[in-house]
């Protein structure tokens, strides 16, 4: 194939060609006019009007084909412009130029080709007209001759448009301009004088939201809202005048309704007659500009409101000293309104004169010299960066005053200049109130705590007194100065601060708000060494940081001495009146018992009156003197197990000649085997000979008091009924009361003192339980208190609980409770035993570690349990603690010594010597002898500084060294590392004793260990102090188990 | 009870030494001696040799315990069984009299046709222990 050939001239003629400015440009109907011609004359299917540039041959005008330009070298026309007149191919396959040219050998399989060239009239070939076909055919001269004039015609156009600079130059001008139009962030639009929209930018298309075809034609009035409707009328007819109208604010409409703020401005636009024949509008949009001056509006209104709002007054001055602005705080607490203020007053106007000229003077000894007046106020502001800030007297406009904190700041501009000054101030009348106030409150808090009577100290911790006020100065002599700073240890006698080193800290751990001390009393110290009965009330704060007690102390020799001599009155009057009633009553009952035969009956009854009333009085007297017992809380009870069906037998028997005197039978008509009960057996009786004896008396003659015990859950119920004649309705709630009695006439009939049952209910409440009543008026009544069941035996301790395991034998349940809950502090199971016979009884079916033992037990004495221990092989090593009310001198008889006791604790048990003696029982396993085998020396440092506080600890360092160690002494633990270097350290399990626990301790997770003989595997790295202990206590204690 | 019990009462009050004496003469096997005060009681006791004392305690002068640790610091009386009759009853009283050496306490007012043989059951105590 024949490349098309590139003329000599193509520099020129592609110069020519651009000079068209026709490449690329739209398919243009004066081309395509001609071609369609051609096309038509020639019944050529394809024609074309193509321009050849550098590369590529570009149609200008296409009939008949799909694309608009080919590469230049394939083309035809590339030769075509070479010729004179025209280049005709009659068949492209016969021709060797074109045969085989993709265009003819592919689409659009050109087998004709004839092309006229464009000669421009400067003489360069820019392109050609051409006809092709899809097979060999031949032009006549008339059909060449008309497609030459077709070019001709296409070359004239081509010229045409360049023949025409200065219209294309006006055409760039107006290009320019619609340029800069269409660029325009303001919309820009036109309009005729009756309002038709003539052009529109696309600025306007943003704005409005109306494409520029939507719009143009369309009525200017469907941008601007009904309601301004008007403005368009008025705007036009201005306009109209050749006025000019400038940027007006107003609110169009968009497409979508919704309202834009807008700037506008109108210029008319004349015609080329000078004549007004529309109007430009440019428009610009307003509504950010509107925000954001809403917003400020907005801020501006929000610091003046919190300017007006502030409890300060806010008052600005210009650098001569009148004011600019005065808030409403200012307004409300000067009296002066801003109106009167702002512009024509100074601040000075409202300070006490002679403080400005005081404070003038002040500055003027400082250096700083200044006439009294505005300078004054701002003297220091002026000089300084920051506030002045200091307190002054404000006086109103009615003339009272104020005292506030004034801080006054310079205003300055960017250069530094000051521009005005500042003032905040703040009435402080109520801060000055209330520090008053405080002053006042704090004097009479310090008043209140000198006058009053007890002794106040503060604590801080370590003991260390903090205060210490009158009274206490009163109480222990010594003048505060003398304490505070000192321990409050030096307050206590010398047997107290021996007993517990941490005295305070014992108070303050162990009472919080609680009176401390036996009976809640405790032995005070003076100055002089004496000491004296103190009642301390401790209770615990925390100031800030750090906790302080605060001790309340009280004097009570005083009261202990009046409780003493009321004591001993009640005792002397008691006395007093029995020694003359012993009199009477011995000489009526000898004279009734032995001569009562030789009286006359009129006299004899007398006499027995007389006896019966004396023997009333000495009941009198014994009650009166129980009730004033249990009043101060000093009736004795002696608590032990007893069985309530023996006790209410004995009240019956007690109670029967009583019974017989009135022919009532008594009957213990409802009871259980036995009642085992926690109670004072005197007392118990008492109680019942009271309910008996009631019943007895209200009963009719024949009648029956039935006595019954019944089991209710883990309580006896205990019931006195008769079926006398009940109790009148309107006596019951009174009738626990002192000297209650129905029916005073009863007293007479009736016998008794009318403290029976007060006193009952009170001993009924001492033994935990409650007294109640049912009554039926004339069908009967019964009494009746529920006591809780004694156990004899409270198993607690599991046999998979891993704590150490203790008996507790201990006939008083109370006691036995808090001594297991000590032991439970000190990580010891037990279990609990009231009597020898279930401790023996037990001990045969459990091991312990120990006993704690009581020895008042109900059946056997606790020193003979104890040689019953040591007597049977199995128990004669159980380490025994005793803990009771004797001392072990009051056993004198007994040694002790022989035995397997550790420790001999008196009542009430100090828990720390508690825990020594457990520590002692414990000896042999919380000191265990442990072997470590392991080469590191220093994780043998490590390990040993954790463990030797609590054990024998012992080390080897080789399998050799440990073997021997293994054959010198036994071990009850074995901390073994795997790898040593002489060997595994599994290599030891065959020669340890089976009785020794292991515990692998390695550098590895080891997962082959035999888990029949280690305990335990733990990996040096994941294993803290605290792990490691915690192991070595458990795998131990399963060794105790 | 084949023996003659021999009994030494002392009271400051004479109306309850009456009772005592008319409580207990009629006994057979007792034989009463009566003293009005501790003073007196020391004095005769030497002489008397009472096989047990039966002795008040609020008494002007010596007192009951007064006159019981009299006695013990005599050599032949360390270990003359004594009963304080006495109003003093409440239980802190009894075990102060009962740590002072006394063998038991009988309370006022006592029931004088029941003293016989109260007295004959602590006697009969006494000989057991």
């Amino acid at each position: 194939m024949l490349k098309s050939p590139i003329p000599i001239n193509e520099t020129l003629r592609l110069q020519a060609l651009y000079a068209l400015d026709i490449l690329d440009t739209p398919a243009e109907e004066r081309f395509d006019r001609l071609t369609r011609i051609a096309q038509y004359s020639l019944q050529a299917p394809i024609v074309l009007v193509n321009l050849v540039d550098a590369e590529r041959v570009w149609f200008k005008s296409i009939q008949g084909l799909e694309f608009t330009e080919s590469p230049r070298e394939i083309s035809f026309c590339g030769h075509a412009i070479l010729e004179p007149e025209a280049l005709v191919v009659q068949d492209t396959l016969a021709d060797p130029r074109f045969s085989d040219n993709p265009l003819v050998l592919e689409t659009p399989l050109i087998r004709f080709y004839a092309g006229v060239p464009l000669t421009l009239s400067n003489g360069l070939a820019v392109g050609s007209l051409c006809v092709l076909d899809h097979q060999p055919r031949q032009l006549s001269i008339e059909q060449l001759a008309l497609l030459s004039d077709l070019a001709q015609c296409v070359i004239e156009e081509l010229e045409r448009v360049r023949q025409q600079p200065q219209l294309t130059e006006m055409a760039l001008a107006q290009a320019r301009y619609a340029a800069i139009i269409n660029s325009s962030d303001d919309a820009i639009m036109s309009k005729t004088l009756d309002g038709i929209i003539t052009s529109y930018n696309p600025a306007a298309e943003k704005l409005f939201g109306y494409t520029a075809q939507e719009a143009v034609g369309q009525p200017m009035s469907m941008l601007i809202p009904p309601e301004r409707a008007d403005e368009e009328g008025l705007n036009l007819s201005r306009i109209g005048h050749g006025e000019r109208i400038d940027h007006f604010e107003t609110v169009r409409i968009r497409k979508d309704g919704s309202p834009v703020e807008v700037s506008v401005r109108i210029s008319p636009i004349k015609d080329a007659a000078g004549e007004i024949d529309g109007a430009s509008l440019i428009i610009h949009d307003i509504s950010a500009r509107k925000r954001r001056e809403q917003d400020f509006a907005k801020i501006s209104r929000f610091n003046q409101a919190v300017i007006d709002g502030a409890d300060h007054l806010i008052i600005t001055a210009d650098a001569r000293g009148i004011i600019l602005s005065f808030n409403r705080a200012a307004e409300a607490s000067l009296g002066y309104s801003a109106e009167e203020s702002v512009g024509k007053l100074s601040p000075a106007l409202f300070h006490d004169g002679d403080e400005i000229a005081r404070r003038a003077q002040e500055l003027t000894a400082a250096g700083k010299p200044v006439e009294p007046g505005f300078e004054v106020l701002v003297k220091l502001a002026r000089s300084q960066n920051g506030g002045d800030t200091r307190e002054w007297t404000y006086v109103r406009k009615d003339g009272t005053r104020f005292p506030v904190s004034l801080t006054v700041s310079a205003l300055r501009d960017a250069s530094g200049a000051i521009t005005a000054f500042l003032g905040i101030a703040t009435d402080i009348s109520e801060r000055r109130q209330a520090a008053q106030a405080q002053r006042e409150n704090e004097i009479r808090l310090r008043a209140i705590l000198d006058n009053i009577l007890d002794g106040i100290i503060t604590i801080g911790e370590r003991g260390i007194v903090e205060s210490f006020n009158k009274s206490a100065e009163k109480i222990f002599g010594y003048a505060a100065d003398e304490v505070i700073g000192n321990n409050v240890r030096m307050l206590m006698p010398d047997s107290s601060r021996s007993d517990q080193d941490g005295y305070p800290h014992h108070f303050i751990t162990s009472s919080k708000k609680k009176i401390i001390g036996m009976d809640g009393e405790l032995l005070g110290r003076r100055k002089d060494g004496s000491t004296f009965p103190m009642e301390l009330a401790v209770s615990e704060m925390r100031l800030a940081d750090t906790w302080m007690s605060t001790g309340i102390v009280r004097d009570i020799s005083e009261r202990k001495q009046v409780e003493r001599m009321k004591r001993e009155f009640v005792s002397t009057v008691s006395h007093e009146l029995r020694t003359p009633l012993t009199s009477i009553r011995g000489a009526l009952g000898l004279v009734i018992g032995k001569f009562s035969d030789s009286l006359p009956a009129k006299a004899l009854q007398l006499l027995e009156t007389a006896n019966r009333n004396s023997e009333r009085l000495t009941l009198l007297i014994n009650d009166i003197l129980d009730l004033e017992k249990i009043e101060s809380g000093r009736l004795e009870f002696e608590f032990k197990a007893v069985d309530l069906v023996d006790i209410a037998g004995q009240a019956i028997i007690a109670n029967e000649s009583y019974g017989q005197q009135h022919q009532v039978h008594l009957r213990l008509a409802e009871a259980p085997q036995s009642a085992i009960i926690w109670a004072d057996e005197h007392r118990l009786l008492q109680v019942f000979s009271n309910l008996i004896s009631n019943a007895v008396k209200f009963s009719p003659a024949g009648g029956t008091v039935d006595i019954m015990v019944h089991r209710r859950d883990n309580r006896f119920r205990i019931s006195v009924k008769d079926k006398g004649r009940g109790i009148p309705a309107g006596f019951r709630h009174h009738i626990f009361q002192r000297f209650a009695q129905a029916d005073s006439s009863d007293t007479r009939q009736k016998g008794g003192t009318g403290l029976g049952l007060s006193i009952t209910k009170a001993i009924v409440e001492r033994h935990g339980g409650n007294i109640n009543f049912l009554s039926e008026e004339g069908a009967g009544s019964e009494f009746f208190f529920d006591l809780p069941e004694w156990l004899e035996v409270i198993e607690q301790a599991q046999t998979a609980d891993n704590r150490p395991h203790m008996l507790i034998c201990e006939d008083n349940p109370d006691v036995a409770m808090v001594l297991a809950e000590l032991l439970a502090h000190e990580e010891v199971a037990s279990d609990r035993v009231g009597t020898a016979g279930a401790a023996l009884d037990i001990l045969k079916r459990k091991r312990y570690c120990g006993m704690l033992l009581d020895l008042g037990l109900p059946d056997m004495d606790g020193l003979a349990l104890i040689q019953c221990l040591y007597n049977n092989e199995a128990t004669r090593d159980l380490p025994i603690i005793v803990v009771t009310g004797r001392t072990r001198e009051d056993s004198g008889a007994w040694n002790g010594e022989v035995l397997s006791v550790v420790d001999w604790l008196q009542k009430p048990v100090d828990r720390e010597r508690l825990g020594l003696a457990l520590k002692q029982i414990m000896y042999p396993y919380t000191r265990p002898r442990i072997l470590h085998v392991e080469d590191d020396i220093d994780f043998l440092q490590v390990t040993e500084a954790i463990l030797a506080d609590d054990s024998d600890y012992i080390y080897a360092t080789s399998l050799s060294a440990a073997r021997d160690e293994l054959g010198r002494n036994d071990y009850d633990l074995i901390l073994l590392d795997l790898s040593l270097p002489d060997g595994s350290g599994l290599d030891l399990l065959d020669v340890i004793n089976p009785e020794t626990k292991v515990i692998v301790f390695s550098g590895q997770d080891a997962d082959k260990i035999p888990k029949e003989q280690v305990s335990a595997a733990l990996t040096k790295a994941k294993t803290s102090n605290k792990q490691l202990l915690a192991t070595i206590r458990r795998v131990i204690n399963q060794k105790i188990n | 009870m084949s023996e003659l019990l021999k009994i030494m009462y002392v009271d400051d009050e004479a109306d309850i030494r009456t009772i005592v004496e008319f409580a207990l003469e009629d006994e057979d096997d007792f034989e009463l001696k009566i003293c009005a005060s501790g003073q007196e009681a020391l004095d005769t006791v030497g002489d008397y040799c009472p096989d047990f004392i039966l002795l008040d305690v609020m008494m002007p002068g010596m007192d009951g315990p007064t006159t019981l640790q009299r006695l013990r610091e005599l050599p032949d009386f360390s270990c003359l069984p004594v009963v304080f009759v006495t109003a003093k009853v409440q239980p802190h009283e009894v075990a102060h009299f009962k740590a002072i050496g006394a063998t038991d306490v009988i309370a006022k007012p006592f029931d004088p046709m029941l003293l016989p043989e109260q007295v004959r059951d602590i006697w009969r105590s006494i000989v057991h222990e």
